[in-house]
């Protein structure tokens, strides 16, 4: 394989600015850098106009809510981004990676949807950037607990899901992760980042 | 319209709810009109978390004291404090006490020892010495022990001596106090610690909610000169009261009723350096990995017949160029054969230097043929390779989305001598000449409270990696230099390189601060050099050459610095011949990373004045690259010679700007706080000294930082 001028990969990023700029459009609006939309008023019919699996991902913490859609794919393993420059990977849907956010999760070791959905008690590794930038680990055993089930309505779209609470627990702190399920899939996640930054909400919008 | 989940919504109340995390509930020390750990007026016994720096401002009556306070290590702290007392002399005009001031101005330093650290039942306890090398008028000592019950209320109870020992005293344990001759101050007085009478003080502190704490204490300090001989303030109670107000993690404010007839005010503000504003910085997300064809299923993909290919070099460098511009890293070299690259760069933005060799590595990884497996990144320091971190690919493929990668990979590195620039491949392209340029504002300070505020244009022309033409003009736009107060006790009788600072503020309302033509060369492997000829700085203009030997994966460093320099005329043009004055200079430095941040300097050599000594430093350096330090010098200057302070000695402080931004950048303004600047132990202040950039590059630094190689 010889040399050859790289391609710009942002088209994914366009869309989602292209995404966000036709919502404001619609209303009338012009969009100004750094204009916050409210991501309550896309529809569900512009978001699938694109014909690309859309993710909502909520950093309050941070200050972010954003739309993502996939960058790259190696195996398992997904990351998505957004236009407004932050990146979240997940492996099967369970969050190992943030980037952008500042205080962002460096990696993770974490268990596998089945193991969550199933109630399996396993252990956890988050690793964070800590005071003067030194990788701080936090090692965490998680339980499940019993699934309830649900129904999301999710952008005028109703989903059957079994929600499940993983309570992880290390002496002097705990973690609450809540994964809603339908069928082996992850539909919406509330999934901790690192202490600075809090949790995030992710909601499987556009499949 | 379409309407979300309500389940979403009440997700993010509940992930708002669960973080970042609960706010700390324990009882921090507050800061004492001293600006050390304290009730009010009087110090207590515990101590400012590890690494904490601190500016207080506190005054009362006619009296106003500026502390900067820095925990050291989490039991020794260090402060430096301003004190000023006004109509010093109103009721003693023409008494044998008149000493001339209408503002009497003093500098002290403090140390304090934290012996015990405060447990369940036990107390913490602290040692220490307040003004222990100034002019000896605050003087004093104490051991203090603080105990905090159900986090809301502190009680302190202490002994103290000198100043504290003024005031009830129970005796004199340790013999008699004796007369303090300070000469030029500046010394430490070891006969007087712990001498004297001794007096109880204490305090009581009782925290309202997070907000507002209420105080009271009895003091032991008398007052002796402020109140009894120079009548500045009534001291008619020992007892003070007063309440403080806490905003936010960094400032406090506190209201005070002070020796029954004064109101005080204190407000401080304290910063963690191991913090950063927001957290962290924000950095756009890096590109991920590249991804190689497996071997097996493709194994035309890792033939090196690229190599032959006649545009390859070109059509590499343009991919990579463009990937590295967005982190503002430009390349200086690119060479590779079909198994390995050789990636030299210059990182003009990012603060971490693992971050942005983490960067440079992705980016090869996305950017070159499959058959190249070695990764050589070279991070360039003013032309000079700094070091080579040398990255296996399938290394950088395999740990990627892994645990703990930084570990992992920091493991699997190598960290070498960045080695000659390979005689083949491309250099350069559309980076040199390079021209920046800038405006800061510029203080310049004669005296305490006199000086002028202007602007500063700065500009840098590099003709080539490591040759660079620079200067920087200063125009003067505001001052209050006609306020200087002229003491004939001030006048140093060793040649003026320094002590005239108000004749150059004066005369140079628009001045030429620098004008150089420098040069860095690599000249052997771990050696690394520096020739600087010009206008070198504001009072000296000639030749500089310094030579630096540093292994990457070292922790020694050793330095040779030689200089010719004529002092410049004071109203900062071209002339050198005002003062007639020419030297040589020189030192030998050893520079050594004690690990955990601390870095300890020894300058040996001549000095500008012509006297002999030497120069010990010690830093402290945090993750977020702020930085604190302490240094002394003794030369053959003599304490008569030198005049008040009787030796060189201050702090240093270094503020990167991500820092205060949060967002990536490599500008720093460091700040430099002396006694008092005399001419005694001046050395040369040339731009561009080596070892600080250089030792970004290697090991200490490289590790401290490795964290972030994936960020």
């Amino acid at each position: 394989m010889g040399p050859h001028m790289a391609m710009m990969s942002g088209a994914k990023r366009a869309i989602l600015t292209l995404l966000v700029a036709t919502t404001l459009a619609a209303c009338g609006m012009i969009p100004k850098p750094g204009q916050r939309v409210d991501l309550n008023a896309v529809s569900r019919e512009k978001m699938q106009a694109f014909g690309t699996p859309i993710m909502r991902a909520t950093v309050p913490g941070r200050g972010v809510d954003v739309l993502l859609s996939i960058r790259e794919q190696k195996g398992n393993v997904v990351t998505w981004e957004a236009a407004e420059g932050y990146t979240f990977t997940f492996r099967d849907g369970v969050l190992i990676e943030t980037r952008g956010l500042g205080p962002d999760l460096m990696s993770a070791s974490a268990p596998s949807p089945g193991a969550i959905a199933s109630g399996t008690v396993s252990a956890r590794s988050y690793f964070f950037l800590g005071d003067s930038d030194v990788t701080q680990r936090r090692d965490y055993t998680c339980a499940p607990q019993s699934a309830v089930a649900e129904v999301l309505s999710i952008y005028a779209r109703n989903h059957q899901t079994r929600q499940v609470t993983e309570l992880c627990t290390r002496q002097g702190g705990k973690v609450t992760n809540q994964f809603w399920f339908e069928g082996r899939n992850i539909r919406q996640s509330l999934q901790f980042i690192s202490p600075a930054a809090g949790y995030a909400v992710f909601v499987s919008v556009v499949d | 319209m379409n309407r979300v989940s309500t389940k979403w919504a009440s997700a993010v109340l509940a992930s708002a709810l669960l973080g970042p995390g609960p706010a700390l509930a324990e009882m921090r020390p507050s800061l004492s009109f001293a600006g050390v750990p304290g009730v009010i007026d009087m110090p207590s016994g515990d101590a400012m978390p590890d690494g904490t720096i601190s500016v207080t401002v506190g005054s009362f009556g006619s009296q106003t004291r500026t502390t900067l306070s820095f925990q050291i290590t989490p039991r020794i702290s260090g402060s430096f404090r301003f004190s000023s007392t006004r109509n010093w002399n109103d009721v003693t005009v023409g008494t044998p006490a008149d000493d001339g001031y209408d503002t009497y101005s003093d500098r002290n330093f403090d140390l304090r020892f934290l012996v015990f650290r405060e447990s369940d039942y036990m107390p913490a306890v602290t040692v220490g010495l307040q003004d222990f090398i100034g002019t000896g008028k605050h003087s004093a000592e104490y051991i203090v022990a603080t105990k905090t019950f159900s986090d809301r209320v502190k009680v302190t109870a202490g002994l103290g001596w000198g100043r504290y020992g003024s005031y009830g005293d129970i005796g004199s344990p340790f013999g008699v106090r004796p007369a303090i001759d300070f000469g030029n101050g500046g010394k430490p007085e070891f006969g007087q610690w712990f001498r004297g009478p001794v007096a109880p003080f204490a305090g009581v502190e009782y925290k309202v909610n997070d907000r507002w704490t209420v105080k009271a204490e009895y003091s032991s300090d008398i007052y002796a000169e402020e109140a009894a001989l120079r009548g500045t303030f009534d001291r008619n109670s020992p007892f003070n009261f007063g309440v403080e107000y806490q905003r936010g993690p960094n400032m406090r404010i506190g209201l005070y009723s002070l020796y029954g007839s004064e109101i005080g005010l204190n407000f401080n503000l304290v910063f963690d350096p191991k913090q950063r504003a927001g957290g962290g910085i924000s950095v756009s997300p890096p590109i991920a990995v590249g991804t190689r064809p497996q071997r097996s299923a493709d194994p035309d993909a890792y033939d090196g017949g690229w190599t032959l290919q006649p545009d390859a070099a070109d059509i590499l460098y343009a991919n990579l160029a463009k990937r590295l511009a967005v982190d503002g890293i430009t390349i200086e070299h690119f060479s590779y054969t079909s198994t390995t690259v050789q990636l030299r760069i210059r990182n003009t933005q990012i603060d971490s230097g693992p971050q942005a060799i983490g960067r440079a590595a992705r980016a090869l990884s996305q950017v070159m043929p499959a058959s190249v497996e070695v990764f050589q990144i070279v991070p360039t320091v003013r032309g000079m390779g700094a070091s080579k971190i040398t990255v296996r690919r399938s290394d950088l493929e395999a740990l990627e989305h892994t645990a703990a990668n930084d570990s992992a990979l920091r493991a699997r590195v190598d960290i070498t001598d960045a080695g000659p620039v390979p005689d083949d491949g491309l250099g350069p392209i559309g980076v040199y000449p390079k021209f920046t340029w800038g405006v800061s504002p510029a203080m310049r300070i004669s005296q305490p409270y006199t000086g002028a505020v202007g602007l500063r244009f700065a500009a840098s022309y590099e003709m080539r990696p490591g040759l660079v033409l620079s200067g920087s003009v200063y125009q003067r736009l505001a001052d209050n230099l006609d306020s200087y107060i002229f003491r004939a006790e001030d006048v140093s009788v060793l040649p003026h390189v320094r002590s005239d600072v108000h004749d150059y503020n004066v005369d140079g309302g628009t001045s030429i601060d620098r004008l150089t033509l420098a040069w860095h060369a690599k000249p052997a492997d771990n050696l690394y050099s520096r020739v600087t000829f010009g206008y070198l700085e504001r009072m000296h203009a000639g030749i500089s050459g310094e030579l630096l030997w540093k292994r990457a994966t070292s922790r020694l460093a050793l330095g040779a610095e030689l200089n010719y320099t004529m002092q410049r005329d004071t109203d900062g043009g071209l002339g050198v011949s005002d003062y007639d004055y020419g030297i040589a200079t020189g030192h030998v430095s050893a520079y050594y990373d004690f690990g955990n941040g601390f870095l300890g300097q020894i300058d040996a050599g001549r000095y500008l004045a012509g006297d002999v000594g030497a120069t010990v430093s010690l830093d402290r350096e945090f993750g977020s690259g702020v930085k604190v330090g302490a240094f002394a010098t003794l030369t053959s200057a003599s304490a008569a010679e030198f005049g008040e302070g009787s030796f060189d000695k201050g702090l240093r402080i270094t503020i990167p700007m991500n820092w205060v931004l949060g967002k990536p950048s490599r500008k720093e303004t460091t700040t430099t706080i002396r006694s008092l600047q005399r001419d005694g132990g001046a050395r040369l202040d040339v731009e561009g000294r080596l070892y600080e950039p250089i030792r970004d590059y290697h090991l200490g630094q490289l590790d401290s930082q490795w964290g972030r190689t994936w960020q």
